[in-house]
């Protein structure tokens, strides 16, 4: 058994490598049903398990969505953060059901896709507003005066940190640098970058994103 | 004809020279005029997209004989929106800060009636000048004559997104003569030669590194482009690969082929979609020329490049890290040795290098490492390319041979400060370089000299500060991105930044005391032994360095009587509020 494994690893990638390693510390029938479930994840013959019971209606036609922007990703190399990025850019957050769809596309732990989902500030757990709003708060926009435009668009939105504005209109973001520094102070609207800021152009924008007069 | 043809085949490169002088011609012939348009992150930022399309719109509804493009940006970011205009007599003259309102006349008026609106202009370049009046030459321009331009040679000329004038350029022709007349080994010896250092921060020899990677037998070696460049100030990385990606792309292949590597990766930040998709275009476009995939112009050299995209983190961009996250993991450092050289991304050897030192490496292969060799200063060799912020008359991306000062860097190409003040303090290099006073302005721009001087040309960015900056508050703000951005894993980086950023704060609001200078360097020193990668072991630099430059400054803000203004509001500051678990 431990010569076919050898020459089986040999021949496919690493990630099944790592499959492979953890199996051969098993007892046999341990082994026999995760060959089983891991050939039904090749062709698919299984029908697929949810977890949890409580599956709304809902969650499974994002789940649906999910997988299909899990599986539709061009790039050769696919990883964990690849494939959040993924959701991320199409559905603009990561519900709990993207942690497990790419755990299962990837064939990792949700806990290591947790991991990465936590560690990396671009990613947000909750939906965002309709738009989102960065403000660049890095030391060349602070000398031009960043802080008293992070002021500004604070009132404008009605918040007073990283959030969305009551009426869930607009996600106000802190960037450290959105690279256009000879044009700072600078803010974007979903990564559009606009320079030259001062706090009455900011109210401006930010009350416009609103819908409402500055 | 027919025969010809059968006794000379031309090879894939000259078939795709052909085809690009073709599509110059289209251009420059001299029938149409050709409108450009300053593109890149910072032309958006300044509203060159409306400009563009005004000018597009009419162009077109007006059934004006011109070709309007968007092409790189040429750094002078002071004008932008910048606009220029070729026509057919081959006089360029060039318009700044233009506004979308004004397509008309200038089309009307310089493209119809081939009258420039000399006002309207800042300067022109071709023709002898009759046609122009007293405007001066783009030449004769400080922030350009001072300027010597090799990695940003294409940046106001060609259109980022247009392989076959990247080629008419002289594009490729390294990466031909690489392949056709030129052993790997050559290759590495030459940019050894060359004297060319990494301009990721750590100025290790390029040439050297390259040959850690070559003699790896291994059936797969990866080599990475590191476009990460989180630091503020800094937009050099950024603006190469969406001004010119193809240079890049050239150089990659080269440094793959060099080292018989099998794989490369352009590393790039999410959400700078510029970049993004620039460089996967370009990657598209070579893969669709020939240029990158399964033998190279008919050569036996395969290589396959992608585009690989991290999430929001500034260590991501330290060479394992960076390897990490190409994973597709966090983006913490490992422990060296193994270095990537042996064991690198998925334990392949690997070699990284910067977008800046890569965009170097097509012209050293086409001019020879002697041309390179003579440019700038005995130690470090070539140009740096440095990113002008902050309080300065002429912001920009200006590419300068290596042995300049900084106050000619400073005065003679950003124009200074506005009138009757004075420059007061330069970040220079990153949030993880220090600051510098007006003592350290005479060092030479040059990896050595800079460092001795306490600062670093690192990632090339210059923020540039006036009489009303208040030095505390600016190292605050440095402090918090260093506490922000740190990724947690070594102890020391994640509490001192932490804790240095809290002694800070009570400085700026005046609630310090005498013993908080000796408490934040000893921090300083716990950070720097106890830190696996530079984030860590560098983060108390910018206080080290503004000790040295502002001590009576800091000192005075320590004893109570703070130098205020500077200090916005109640001198609380807005930060995120977000960690890394």
């Amino acid at each position: 058994m431990a010569w076919t494994l050898k020459t089986l690893t040999k021949s496919i990638d690493y990630f099944e490598v790592r499959v492979f390693a953890k199996i051969r510390c098993m007892p046999n029938w341990a082994l026999l049903g995760l060959c089983f479930e891991y050939l039904s994840r090749i062709f698919h013959f299984l029908p697929e398990v949810t977890l949890t019971t409580a599956d709304t209606k809902q969650s499974s036609a994002l789940r649906v969505e999910i997988q299909h922007i899990l599986s539709a990703q061009q790039q050769p190399t696919i990883t964990i953060l690849s494939s959040l990025l993924a959701v991320q850019d199409s559905i603009h957050y990561l519900p709990e059901e993207a942690i497990k769809e790419t755990a299962r596309f990837t064939g990792e732990t949700t806990n290591e896709v947790w991991s990465v989902a936590s560690f990396y500030t671009n990613f947000r757990f909750t939906p965002p507003g309709e738009k989102t709003l960065d403000v660049c708060w890095g030391p060349s926009c602070h000398l031009l005066g960043a802080q008293s435009i992070l002021e500004s668009v604070h009132s404008a939105l009605e918040v007073s940190e990283e959030s969305e504005s009551p009426d869930g209109k607009v996600t106000l973001k802190y960037n450290t640098c959105l690279g256009a520094c000879a044009q700072g102070p600078c803010i974007a609207i979903d990564h559009h970058v606009l320079g030259k800021q001062t706090p009455e152009t900011a109210t401006k924008i930010a009350m416009d994103l609103r819908g409402l007069k500055s | 004809m027919s025969t010809e043809e059968t006794i000379q085949m031309s090879t894939p490169f000259e078939e795709l020279k052909t085809r690009a002088l073709k599509r110059w011609d289209e251009f420059t012939s001299g029938e149409k005029a050709w409108i450009r348009i300053g593109g890149g992150t910072s032309g958006q930022a300044s509203g060159a997209d409306s400009v563009f399309s005004s000018f597009k719109s009419t162009v077109e509804s007006m059934g004006a004989n011109a070709n309007v493009s968007m092409v790189g940006a040429m750094g002078l970011m002071y004008m932008e929106p910048q606009v220029d205009i070729l026509m057919p007599d081959g006089v360029r003259v060039f318009y700044g800060n233009v506004l979308p309102e004004e397509a008309k006349d200038i089309i009307t008026q310089h493209v119809e009636n081939g009258k420039p609106i000399l006002d309207r202009a800042f300067a022109y370049s071709g023709g002898d000048g009759t046609t122009t009046g007293s405007l001066p030459s783009l030449d004769s321009l400080p922030t350009v004559s001072f300027q010597e331009r090799i990695a940003t040679r294409n940046f106001g000329e060609t259109d980022p997104h247009d392989l076959l004038q990247y080629i008419a350029h002289g594009g490729y022709e390294a990466l031909n003569r690489a392949l056709s007349e030129m052993t790997p080994e050559q290759i590495v010896d030459e940019v050894k030669a060359s004297g060319l250092r990494g301009r990721g921060g750590a100025a290790f020899p390029a040439g050297v590194k390259w040959g850690f990677l070559a003699p790896s037998t291994a059936p797969t070696k990866y080599v990475l482009c590191n476009c990460e460049e989180g630091d503020p100030g800094a937009f050099n990385d950024k603006g190469i690969i969406e001004n010119d990606p193809h240079t890049l792309i050239e150089g990659l292949i080269i440094n793959g082929y060099a080292t018989r590597s099998t794989h490369g990766y352009v590393f790039i930040r999410t959400g700078h979609n510029l970049p993004i998709e620039a460089a996967r275009k370009a990657i598209q476009d070579a893969y669709d020329a020939g240029l990158l995939g399964k033998k190279i112009l008919g050569s036996e050299f395969s290589f396959e490049m992608e585009v690989s995209l991290t999430g929001d983190s500034y260590v991501a961009g330290e060479e394992t890290a960076l390897m990490e996250a190409i994973e597709g993991k966090r983006a913490t450092p490992r422990f060296k040795p193994p270095f990537p050289a042996a064991a690198g991304l998925w334990q392949k050897p690997t070699n990284i290098n910067n977008v800046k030192t890569l965009a170097y490496v097509p012209e050293i292969v086409r001019n020879g490492s002697g041309w390179f060799k003579d440019i700038g200063t005995e130690t470090t060799s070539g140009t740096a390319i440095v990113c002008l912020s902050g309080h300065i008359t002429y912001p920009g991306m200006y590419e300068i041979p290596m042995g300049m000062t900084i106050r000619d860097v400073l005065e003679k190409i950003g124009g200074g400060v506005s009138e009757g003040e004075r420059i007061k303090v330069l970040q220079a290099g990153g949030p993880l370089n220090g600051l510098l006073g007006e003592d350290a302005f005479d060092t030479m721009i040059d990896f050595d000299a800079m460092s001795e001087a306490g600062a670093s040309i690192g990632s090339g960015g210059i923020i540039v500060g006036n009489e009303t900056t208040n030095v505390v508050d600016l190292l605050r703000n440095l402090i918090a991105f260093n506490q922000f951005e740190s990724c947690g894993k070594c102890f020391p980086c994640r509490l001192g930044n932490t804790h240095m950023l809290e002694i800070l704060d009570r400085m700026c609001q005046n609630k310090a005391k005498t013993t908080d200078l000796a408490l934040i360097e000893r921090v300083g020193v716990s950070m720097k032994a106890g830190s696996l990668c530079g984030h860590g072991q560098l983060g108390f630099n910018p206080i080290a360095s503004a000790l040295k430059y502002f001590g009576d400054e800091i000192e005075a803000c320590l004893a109570g009587d703070l130098p205020t203004p500077g200090v916005f509001g109640d001198g609380t500051m807005i930060l995120p509020t977000r960690t890394r678990p």
